[in-house]
């Protein structure tokens, strides 16, 4: 049974059975069961078979929902490249030389479709020449408007790599905006900049570019920055698309109850003091879930995320919470959830008899806003309550 | 003329509410810059702004304010994240029925002050108590 390596951006076939990827962990083949025979209600059982140890193949595993209690949840589930399905005008579909970064990272790859050789699908030779178009939907529309941090590093390392697989190949970038920051970015550029069969063309929204196909190869159509309009040719064409938040990440924001930015990925609590923090306490984020980002960044979020819960859940320790927090006098409340509504924390649920107010102390910042919204005056602001700052508004005032 | 004249003799009560995070600490910052802020004004701190009750507000006017200002952080910047959003949100409601009690929107001012806003919370205040003044003493409880 074969079907499309997922893995591979679907250019090879795996089996039913199969390795997720190489150096997965751990390092256990599992059974598609879209696409296991058996699992179809078939008789087949060659992989039983052909493993030599006896019953390390079992049909009868089920998947199952485990449940957990859990003092913190880090959310680290990534982000994914724009759909370039989307964009029919830059050519990218089945069984066409036209890669998406992360299709052509796998053609890179030892473990990828073709071992690491560059070569193209429609000859199978190397390419003479390629073009690398960066910036694809990122820096562009209301959804798009950002840099999508990545892009500039990973076309360079292409550059970097074909030039060394494919020595006399000619290279093509176009950019909306080079973006190559911090202390090791621009000796990776500077290197492709100076060389002399890599070209930089700069064009200014993709509604500019069209990838055509020819009789040998592709043609990439454009209008420069300067409105010069221009063809280059390519047997290879590398589209870099912009990362943007999983499919699932608006779903999973909803089960966790914290908020996504205006561009839907994950929102940390305050973008100076507090990235790694979701708007909850005791949910962190980690990498591009949060916001596009290089592995270096990804790395130190996790870091920060693994120190920040490390010294918070100490075994035996209490954990510290503020003074200042709301609290319900509990025999005045009358469940009208206005409260539960206005909170920002989700620091407040319906208690034990459904009919009353509660809030989670470790989880109220103290804000206030529950206190100043209960219409029956029974939500009390420790530190700040009404009578204190009546009290010192009738002083001042006075 | 006259106008003039009574705006100088009069002396407004103006009640600023300042959250703690952005606008406590542009008071602050106006405070290190030497900046003059009007002496006239009364401040109560509250963690956001967004705790601060519309009854706080008519009850400020019942206890002799002519004039209440809100300061919260800059929208987004909220260290509550929405608080300051729940403010303005109630700050404009108010102001409608403020407007029903014959209480101008000048004497109920909403306004950004962020912590580096040293400058525009003096400006700010400065502001209020020149309106405050030129409108005249409220006297709503006065008038039937």
């Amino acid at each position: 049974m074969a079907v499309k390596n997922g893995c591979n951006a679907d250019l090879d076939e795996r089996k039913a059975i199969f390795f997720p990827f190489a150096g997965a962990l751990p390092n256990l083949p599992v059974i598609d069961g879209a696409a296991c025979l058996r699992s179809q209600g078939g008789e087949c059982q060659l992989c039983r078979e052909a493993c030599p140890v006896e019953e390390a193949v079992l049909f009868a595993e089920q998947e199952q929902v485990i449940e957990k209690t859990v003092g913190a949840i880090v959310v680290a589930v990534g982000a994914q490249l724009l759909d370039c399905a989307t964009l029919p005008a830059l050519g990218e579909r089945p069984g066409a030389d036209v890669y998406t970064s992360y299709a052509f990272e796998r053609l890179l790859a030892q473990s990828g479709p073709t071992g690491g050789e560059v070569v193209t699908l429609r000859t199978g030779k190397p390419p003479a020449a390629v073009a690398i178009l960066h910036c694809v939907g990122s820096l562009e529309g209301a959804q798009c408007d950002y840099c999508s941090e990545v892009c500039c590093q990973n076309a360079f390392k292409f550059n970097h790599l074909i030039r060394k697989k494919v020595p006399g190949a000619v290279i093509h970038h176009l950019y909306k905006e080079l973006v190559m920051p911090g202390k090791d970015g621009f000796a990776l550029y500077r290197a492709i900049r100076d060389d002399p069969a890599s070209h930089f063309i700069r064009y200014p929204s993709l509604d500019v570019l069209r990838v055509e196909e020819r009789e040998e190869g592709y043609a990439v159509a454009y209008t420069d920055a300067s409105g010069v309009a221009g063809e280059v040719t390519a047997d290879l064409v590398i589209l870099c698309p912009a990362l943007v938040p999983t499919t699932d990440t608006a779903t999973l924001a909803t089960l966790l109850e914290v908020q996504r930015d205006r561009l839907g990925f994950f929102a940390e609590q305050h973008n100076r003091l507090a990235p790694v923090q979701s708007t909850v306490r005791g949910i962190y984020l980690a990498g591009t879930c949060q916001s596009p980002m290089d592995l270096q960044k990804a790395m130190g979020q996790g870091m920060a995320v693994a120190g920040h819960i490390l010294s918070e859940l100490v075994l035996g320790e209490r954990i510290e919470i503020e003074p200042v927090t709301a609290e319900v006098d509990a025999e005045r409340c009358a469940g009208c959830w206005v409260c539960l509504q206005v909170c920002p924390y989700k620091a407040i649920h319906r208690d034990e008899s459904g009919r009353r107010a509660c809030v989670n102390a470790l989880l109220c910042a103290g804000c206030g806003i529950c206190v100043a919204a209960c219409p029956a005056g029974v939500m009390r602001g420790n530190h700040f309550t009404n009578e204190a700052i009546l009290a010192e508004m009738a002083g001042v005032l006075a | 003329m006259i106008r003039q004249q009574a705006a100088t003799a009069f002396e407004p009560k103006i009640l600023a509410f300042l959250c703690n995070w952005c606008s406590y600490a542009g008071a602050d910052k106006a405070g290190v810059a030497q900046l003059s802020c009007p002496p006239q004004v009364r401040t109560i701190k509250v963690m956001c702004s967004g705790r601060i009750d519309p009854q706080f507000i008519l009850e400020a006017y019942r206890q002799g304010a002519d004039g209440v200002v809100i300061l919260a952080c800059h929208p987004g910047d909220c260290h509550y994240k929405e608080g300051n959003v729940h403010a303005a949100r109630r700050q404009r409601i108010l102001l409608r029925l403020l407007a029903q009690f014959g209480i101008e929107a000048a004497r109920c001012r909403m306004d950004y002050v962020s912590a580096g806003e040293g400058e525009k919370f003096a400006r700010v205040l400065t502001e209020v108590v020149e309106a405050v003044s030129m409108l005249g003493p409220l006297q709503w409880n006065t008038t039937d």
